[in-house]
């Protein structure tokens, strides 16, 4: 399936969330040009003739100086990734600019049931965490195939948070996962950033590796909103402020990249992944960081 | 009102720059309120800018606020200046073209007579559809051109080569008057009035208030003024003086004339019918006028055409003075004396026939012819015969009698009285007194011998006396009174009196005709008059210094803008005036004459014809023979070549209540129609709101449209 046709919106129309992470998963594997699942174990599979372009570190040079052929050697997948799934249900993660598209935590629901889908026929233990200022519910890490749908269960009906404490949450989280592993982090990241790098640094502290998928609407990027708006804010409802936004767009849009540029720069220096992703961004975006990021691990 | 506009209604138009203000509130309650993640950075913004954004909203109000009115006021039609119609809307037009002898002055193209009509011309095409058109002469003939006010259009500019030149003078208080009977039959309440004239110096005119208080008091008038010409430099003959005396065929006298010789050296000729006759130089004198003497020998009797003129300029109509001199024949003296009594001895009644024979001694040729009538037999057919008349000691005259010598001397009769009877008191106090507007309180004076008075000349300049001998004055002076009527001299010239002071010959005017009394008679028991060797000298000279006055028929010398008019002698039983068929005034420029009337004008058979237009000779013929001789000259104003500003004119009418609302400057190129509408500033509005709208642009980039 094109990305084209894989957008949110059309994947939100399918409403069960299995079915949506398959689809998602499925689609994008169809098209790569090569499987994901090979490559990661140290279990041989088969031979397989070499193709120009491919990289050459796992060609047999021995069958080579034997044949003269080159020919690859195919490992079948075995992992023992342990991957945490951190997912934020603040109330700032309930915001859509536009009502045709997916809130925040919705999208990362959807992306996040994706990845625990894909991790999970990868033979991956998979475990989620939601929070919003202090951990709501936490699915123990498992490779089990029937730990799909436990983590699916949660994400398809992700409580509604109040405000965030992302640092404090990060370190209790952290606390509590022991194992080293995969630490996906689905947030907005709408705190302060010392204090979610503080939170960060101790998953990195820990030996995990971290991808933090920052799901941001696109409104809150422009702030393409006409005419003279009373915002009221969605964790702290009561606190409002009343403006026009096309007169402060420009400094609005300059000071949210100076703020994304403070995060992107503290998440490189902890070699920390900061995948930053709009819900209207095709799912594939954020598998494709994934995907990256296992690569380099293994 | 400097700001109009050409549709005035369309201002209403300007309650739609209320739009904006009204959007501008209407927008502020509608307020979306929306959920957002996180409010930080929207506070820090807008705590940075909230303050210049607000300033800059109601900048952008008031902007657009601006530029709808502006485009409003665009739309409408804004002229600067100009003269606003009436109520009606409709424009009326009074044309006064100055057609008077200084507009004859020459520019590059034509005259200024011409200029001011092609203006006229071009000024009327101008009009907007609607207008209405009226034309005013002034010069010498101060009138309407059309009979009614006509629309504006090319009949109306046709009529204007009706129009001519005159020698006339420019009479404001004429224009005036004339002015204001046209503005109250004008179609609209509001007339503006345009002049077109060279603004020629014509000081303030009598009866220019009047004229003024009427004008304003007819309607609204505004009044523009569209000055022709300049000031040139030349010279011309302001006057010509004749003798004031009858004079004589072969007698030398004097022809003087006022001239200006602005500059250089100038030649001035007398002409006689047609023939130079004596020349003077003048030195240049500025704009001093100089007086000129010319000797003439009298030429033969008759009527003669006369002119004083200098080399041609470019105002020629002053460069030539006519005049008509007329030469007697013999003057018509009607004597006129009471009934002799058995005391008069035969020199008859306070001495008529000693006077007759002074005046045509022995009854034979001479100047003077003389007819006797007794006051009793007086007929006003009498005096219209007569050129002078000479009442001695006359009987009271009846009540008819005396009218129609008063009207005979009003009308330019002369009159000599001569009365010194002291039992005619009542007839002097009641009668003859008051009919010369002297005091009616005669006093006799009877003084012997020893108290004889002696006479005293007052005035040895006095055509009477002037040309006498030293050793003549002399002579005369040593005659002796010793009765006498004592008058009052009132407001009349005393020529002549006695010693004590009683005036002895008192000169003095009646309406136009003049008289001279003596108050005493030609008894020799009374005075030593007729004894005297001066006695001829001094009744010749005196009859016919009367005769040749404004008693003078015949020839008239006058100006132009009156009417051709001049009393003809008609003798007792002579009917050839009554029986012309045509009596033909015509003048020295046109061919083709034209219908005089004959008319009793105050006792004295009178000729009157057109008034007259242009300077020159007009003459009156029955039949084949010329009875009459007018020489118009032109207006002594119109021979100053001062011009005045428009500043000047807006002034003087602007003290008397008449403001001058504009002035068409022919040099500055501004059309017509906008000195009337005034000038468009709509491009000007629209372009200014063009900008507003610009500023408007760049100032609201980044805000919603209907953010205000």
């Amino acid at each position: 399936m094109s990305e084209t046709l894989l957008t949110p919106e059309l994947i939100s129309r399918l409403g069960r969330l299995d079915m949506v992470a398959r689809l998602v998963v499925e689609g994008f594997l169809t098209g790569l040009h090569r499987s994901p699942y090979h490559g990661f174990s140290s279990e041989f599979a088969e031979y397989r003739q070499y193709i120009s372009g491919e990289p050459v570190a796992n060609i047999d040079w021995r069958v080579y100086a034997k044949c003269d052929r080159h020919y690859l050697k195919v490992f079948t997948e075995e992992t023992n990734l342990r991957a945490t799934v951190l997912m934020d249900c603040s109330a700032s993660m309930d915001f859509t600019g536009d009502p045709s598209r997916l809130t925040k935590k919705t999208y990362a629901a959807y992306l996040a049931s994706a990845l625990t889908y894909l991790l999970l026929r990868q033979n991956d233990a998979v475990g989620l965490v939601t929070f919003d200022q202090a951990p709501l519910s936490m699915v123990p890490a498992r490779s089990m195939r029937k730990q799909l749908f436990q983590v699916l269960k949660v994400l398809d009906d992700l409580p509604r948070g109040t405000a965030t404490d992302l640092g404090q949450v990060l370190h209790r989280v952290a606390e509590r996962i022991q194992r080293r592993g995969l630490v996906l982090l689905f947030s907005d990241l709408m705190d302060d950033p010392d204090t979610i790098m503080a939170g960060l640094k101790h998953f990195r502290h820990q030996g995990h590796e971290v991808i933090v998928f920052q799901v941001l609407d696109p409104r809150e990027i422009d702030l393409e909103f006409d005419g003279e708006v009373e915002f009221e804010a969605l964790e702290n409802p009561g606190q409002t402020v009343r403006l026009e936004p096309a007169h402060l767009r420009e400094g609005f849009q300059e000071r949210s990249a100076r703020w994304r540029d403070t995060l992107r720069r503290e998440c490189r220096g902890q070699l920390i992944d900061l995948v930053e992703i709009t819900t209207d961004t095709p799912f594939e975006t954020g598998l494709g960081a994934y995907l990256q990021k296992r690569r380099r691990m293994y | 009102m400097p700001l109009g506009f050409a549709n005035p209604a369309l201002l209403f138009g300007a309650l739609a720059s209320a739009l904006p203000v009204i959007i501008h509130f209407l927008s502020r309650r509608k307020v979306r309120r929306v959920a957002f993640s996180d409010l930080r950075f929207l506070e820090d913004v807008r705590s940075r800018q909230s303050r210049s954004l607000g300033l800059r909203r109601w900048l952008l109000l008031l902007l657009r606020v601006l530029a709808i009115l502006l485009i409003t006021l665009a739309v409408a039609g804004p002229r600067w200046g100009g003269l606003a119609t009436g109520g009606d809307g409709v424009r009326s037009l009074l044309f006064v073209v100055d057609t008077s002898a200084s507009m004859g002055t020459q520019l590059e193209q034509g005259t200024r007579f011409d200029a001011a009509v092609a203006a006229c011309g071009e000024m009327i095409g101008a009009l907007p559809d609607g207008s209405h058109v009226q034309v005013l002469t002034a010069g010498a003939v101060t009138g309407p051109v059309f009979g009614e006010w006509l629309p504006a259009g090319a009949g109306t500019r046709q009529g204007l080569t009706a129009l001519r030149q005159t020698d006339g003078a420019f009479d404001l208080a004429a224009v005036l008057t004339a002015a204001a009977r046209e503005v109250a039959r004008a179609p609209s309440a509001t007339v503006e009035l345009v002049l077109l004239s060279d603004l020629q110096q014509v000081g303030d005119p009598t009866g220019l208030d009047r004229a003024l208080a009427r004008l304003v008091g007819a309607g609204h008038v505004k009044v523009l003024v569209r000055p022709v010409g300049t000031a040139t430099v030349g010279g011309g003959v302001l006057d010509v003086r004749l003798p004031a005396r009858a004079v004589q065929q072969g007698e030398n006298v004097s022809v003087g004339a006022t001239v200006l010789a602005p500059e250089g050296e100038q030649v001035f000729v007398l002409e006689v019918d047609g023939r130079p006759v004596a020349e003077t130089v003048v030195q240049g004198t500025g704009q001093v006028p100089v007086d000129i003497d010319f000797p003439l020998a009298v030429p033969a009797a008759g009527l003669h055409r006369g002119r004083v003129r200098k080399g041609s300029d470019a105002f020629p109509a002053d460069d030539a003075r006519p005049f008509a001199l007329q030469v007697p024949d013999r003057i018509r003296v009607l004597l006129v004396h009471g009934a002799d009594r058995p005391v008069d001895g035969v020199a008859g009644r306070g001495r008529w026939r000693f006077l007759a024979q002074a005046l045509q001694p022995g009854g034979g040729p001479g100047l003077f012819r003389v007819t006797e009538v007794t006051s009793d037999a007086l007929t006003t057919g009498d005096l219209a015969a007569a050129q002078v008349v000479v009442c001695v000691e006359c009987d009271p005259l009846g009540r008819r009698a005396l009218g129609g010598l008063q009207s005979w001397l009003e009308g330019g009769g002369a009159a000599l009285f001569l009365t010194g009877d002291p039992s005619r008191q009542t007839w002097l106090a009641g009668s003859l007194l008051p009919l010369l507007g002297l005091p009616d309180t005669p006093v006799y004076r009877r003084e012997p011998a020893a108290n004889a008075q002696r006479p005293r000349i007052i005035d040895a300049a006095h055509p009477v006396f002037a040309g006498l001998e030293a050793d003549a004055l002399t002579t005369f002076e040593e005659v002796r009174w010793q009765r006498w009527w004592q008058l009052e001299e009132g407001t009349q010239r005393v020529l002549l009196d006695l010693t004590d002071g009683s005036p002895l010959l008192i000169e003095g005017a009646v309406g136009e005709g003049r008289f001279v009394l003596l108050p005493f008679d030609l008894d020799p028991a009374g005075n030593t008059l007729v004894t005297s060797p001066m006695a001829l000298p001094f009744f010749q000279r005196l009859t016919a210094w009367l005769a040749g006055g404004a008693g003078s028929t015949g020839a008239v010398n006058t100006q132009v803008g009156q009417r051709a008019q001049v009393a003809v002698l008609q003798d007792r039983g002579d009917t050839r005036l009554e029986q012309a068929s045509r009596l033909l005034v015509s003048d020295d420029r046109s061919d083709q004459g034209r219908t005089a009337d004959l008319v009793w004008y105050r006792g004295r058979p009178t000729l009157t014809g057109d008034i007259l237009a242009r300077a020159g000779f007009t003459t009156f013929t029955a039949g084949d023979d010329t009875v009459g001789l007018v020489a118009a000259g032109l207006p002594a104003a119109e021979s100053g070549l001062a011009l005045e500003s428009a500043a000047d004119w807006s002034s003087r009418l602007g003290a008397r209540g008449l403001p001058v609302a504009g002035l068409i400057d022919p040099t500055a190129g501004i059309p017509f129609d906008e000195v009337l509408s005034g000038r468009s500033l709509a491009s000007w509005f629209f372009a200014l709101a063009a900008l507003i709208l610009l500023l408007e642009l760049t100032l609201g980039r980044g805000l919603t449209p209907h953010s205000d």
